[in-house]
């Protein structure tokens, strides 16, 4: 089940707009990123941790936890002098690290559970299991599927800018969720209409409402039972789905419960026919105000064909599969029927269901093999709310889930 | 003309009659006097339709995906009128850059022309317009700086000044557009940020 190169490129790309990061020393000739040398990654992390490496979190609590990291450069990237070790306590649940510096991109140029590797940008860059690439705000989540289920061990992290930003301080974020898996949860949602943003709160219940319907249907999580809705003071509606704007736009999602899902509303994309767009597979969830700490969606793009009436079904599933890329979710299936996600129960659309011979798979060709999947590559007339065990674990007991 | 009544008619329009006129020739041609254009298949038409819901822009058909379906661009201006979300109807219009044929062109001018379209649609049958040959198309470089310095919904003018920006007649007729004070602010921002 890997994933081609191409389409983990994609998948960067949607998240964040790196093609547009001209000057980087750090892309090889062909336009993908390569991983940095650093001082740690000369040497294989110990897989026991320090004695006074700190322990994640708080038992039976989800804990965000920030640290500053000074820089040192190499004129090219910075990074950290040694690798950083933290204890993972045995009642883990879930996991979310995020290195942020503003607007650069950064990464886990290593990460490794009591010496094994889950990260190793040197050596295996975009490889499975977390296909994990530099971004704005470089993010790795546990579980993203049931072959990576945290467990208590220690957490090695190799932590880079891909900028000169020595001596400059920049940020870790640990975000773990300690106690039992639940059988239910439920996930809080902030929404925030961007400036003049024309639709209606009912519009935005009903959509809402839709995601809520496909997360508890599917076993994953009751939607927005606490949901809060606030206007983004903006000076345009009409904003970019990449870039400066969309990162500034996702920093200024800020509200009074950070631990909750942000999702902004805007009238459109500068970008025709943009429907949605999650930060990152997965985003810095429970860390709010980055540049990556919300997904995006657009108004009109969910009309009717004549711009009359808003489509809050289509709207509600947009909702649903950018969440579900924001939390770590990959498409189930791609459109050439080669490339799926690491999950093990979710349905595989294969070329052989290509019946018109296109080497693209719809959702209608599709349809017995995954097409109704919320996380499949298509939308589709026929509506996607289907949801596998695994998926629904992964949202379930994900860092931005609260048990229920 | 209501915005319920105009895609009928401006289908119709385009499949029977102006559609076959060439790039100079007046639009209002009798429909009669002219060659109907074969219907699009319509297994064609749905697969199409179902590749442009793709979740993601970036998986939207390539021009050389394209190219490989044998009727694409009168199936994309097809679903550019007749598709019945905006999703389906701004992606079809906007592949069209794809394709510069005149009754496209035809297409995508009426469009940006028709006020009461959605803006929308206005701005991305603009970025279809990217593949008409406007440097020889006095009139329809005429429309598209129009779509510039129209102010209201920026959307469009921002697709203008993204067309104009692809060719040098366009980029002069952006120079000159930057000394109007009719611009809105979003549209001399899309001019100063190219």
């Amino acid at each position: 089940m890997d994933l081609a190169p191409r389409t983990l490129l994609v998948f960067t790309l949607l998240a964040s707009g790196c093609a547009d990061d001209e000057g980087a020393g750090d892309e090889a000739d062909d336009g993908y990123f390569v991983g940095v040398a650093t001082p740690a990654s000369a040497y294989e992390p110990d897989a026991t941790c320090p004695a006074d490496a700190p322990i994640l979190g708080i038992p039976d609590s989800t804990t965000v936890e920030h640290i500053d990291l000074t820089w040192t450069s190499n004129g090219v990237e910075s990074y950290v002098g040694d690798y950083l070790y933290f204890v993972i306590p045995d009642d883990i649940l879930s996991v979310l690290v995020a290195i942020e510096h503003g607007a650069e991109y950064t990464a886990i140029n290593g990460m490794a559970i009591d010496g094994e590797w889950l990260v190793d940008l040197p050596n295996a860059i975009g490889e499975p299991p977390f296909y994990h690439w530099p971004v704005e705000v470089a993010s790795v989540t546990m579980p993203i599927s049931s072959q990576t289920v945290p467990h208590g061990g220690c957490l090695a992290l190799d932590p880079v800018v891909y900028a000169d930003v020595g001596g400059q301080t920049g940020e870790l974020h640990l975000v773990s969720r300690r106690g039992p898996a639940s059988a239910s949860a439920s996930i809080d949602v902030n929404v925030f209409v961007v400036g003049e943003t024309v639709i209606a709160e009912a519009d935005v219940m009903a959509a809402v409402t839709r995601m809520g319907e496909v997360y508890a249907d599917g076993g994953a999580a009751t939607v927005g039972l606490n949901m809060a809705i606030s206007t983004l003071d903006w000076p345009d509606p009409f904003v970019d789905s990449e870039g400066a704007e969309a990162d500034e736009l996702r920093a200024a999602a800020v509200s009074s419960s950070p631990s909750a899902i942000n999702l902004i509303f805007v009238q459109d994309f500068n970008e025709v026919g943009t429907l949605g767009i999650a930060a990152g597979i997965p985003g810095p969830n429970g860390v709010s105000g980055t540049a990556a700490s919300a997904v995006m969606v657009s108004v009109d793009t969910h009309l009717d064909g004549d711009g009359q009436s808003l489509l809050t079904d289509l709207m509600g599933e947009t909702l649903a599969h950018e969440v579900g890329h924001q939390i770590g979710l990959f498409h189930t299936t791609e459109e050439d029927g080669l490339s799926h996600d690491p999950i093990t129960d979710t349905d595989e659309c294969g070329t052989e269901f290509d019946l018109d011979g296109d080497e693209e798979l719809t959702a209608e060709e599709c349809e017995a093999a995954g097409g109704r999947n919320f996380m499949f590559w298509t939308s589709a007339e026929f509506g996607q709310f289907e949801m596998s065990a695994i998926q629904a674990m992964v949202l379930r007991d994900s860092v931005i889930s609260r048990p229920q | 003309m209501t915005s319920h009544s105009w895609k009928p008619c401006l289908l119709s329009w385009c499949l029977l009659a102006a559609c076959q006129a060439g790039p100079d020739e007046p639009l209002d041609v009798p429909a009669g006097e002219q060659q109907a254009e074969p219907e699009p298949d319509p297994a064609e038409v749905s697969t199409l339709a179902a590749l442009l819901r793709a979740r993601h822009v970036e998986d939207l058909p390539s021009a050389e995906q394209l190219a490989r379906t044998p009727n694409a661009e009168a199936s994309l201006r097809w679903l550019a009128i007749e598709a019945d979300t905006m999703l389906v109807r701004t992606r079809a219009l906007a592949l069209l850059r794809h394709f510069g044929s005149p009754p496209t062109g035809d297409l995508l001018a009426a469009l940006v022309t028709d006020s009461q379209a959605h803006p929308a649609l206005r701005a991305a049958a603009l970025t279809g317009m990217a593949g008409q040959p406007l440097a020889d198309q006095p009139e329809r470089l005429e429309l598209v700086v129009a779509a510039l310095l129209e102010g209201g919904d920026p959307r469009v003018g921002v697709a203008a000044v993204q067309v104009l920006d692809t060719f040098a007649a366009g980029r002069k007729a952006l120079r000159e557009a930057e000394q109007s004070d009719q611009l809105s602010p979003q549209v001399r921002a899309a001019i100063e940020s190219r």
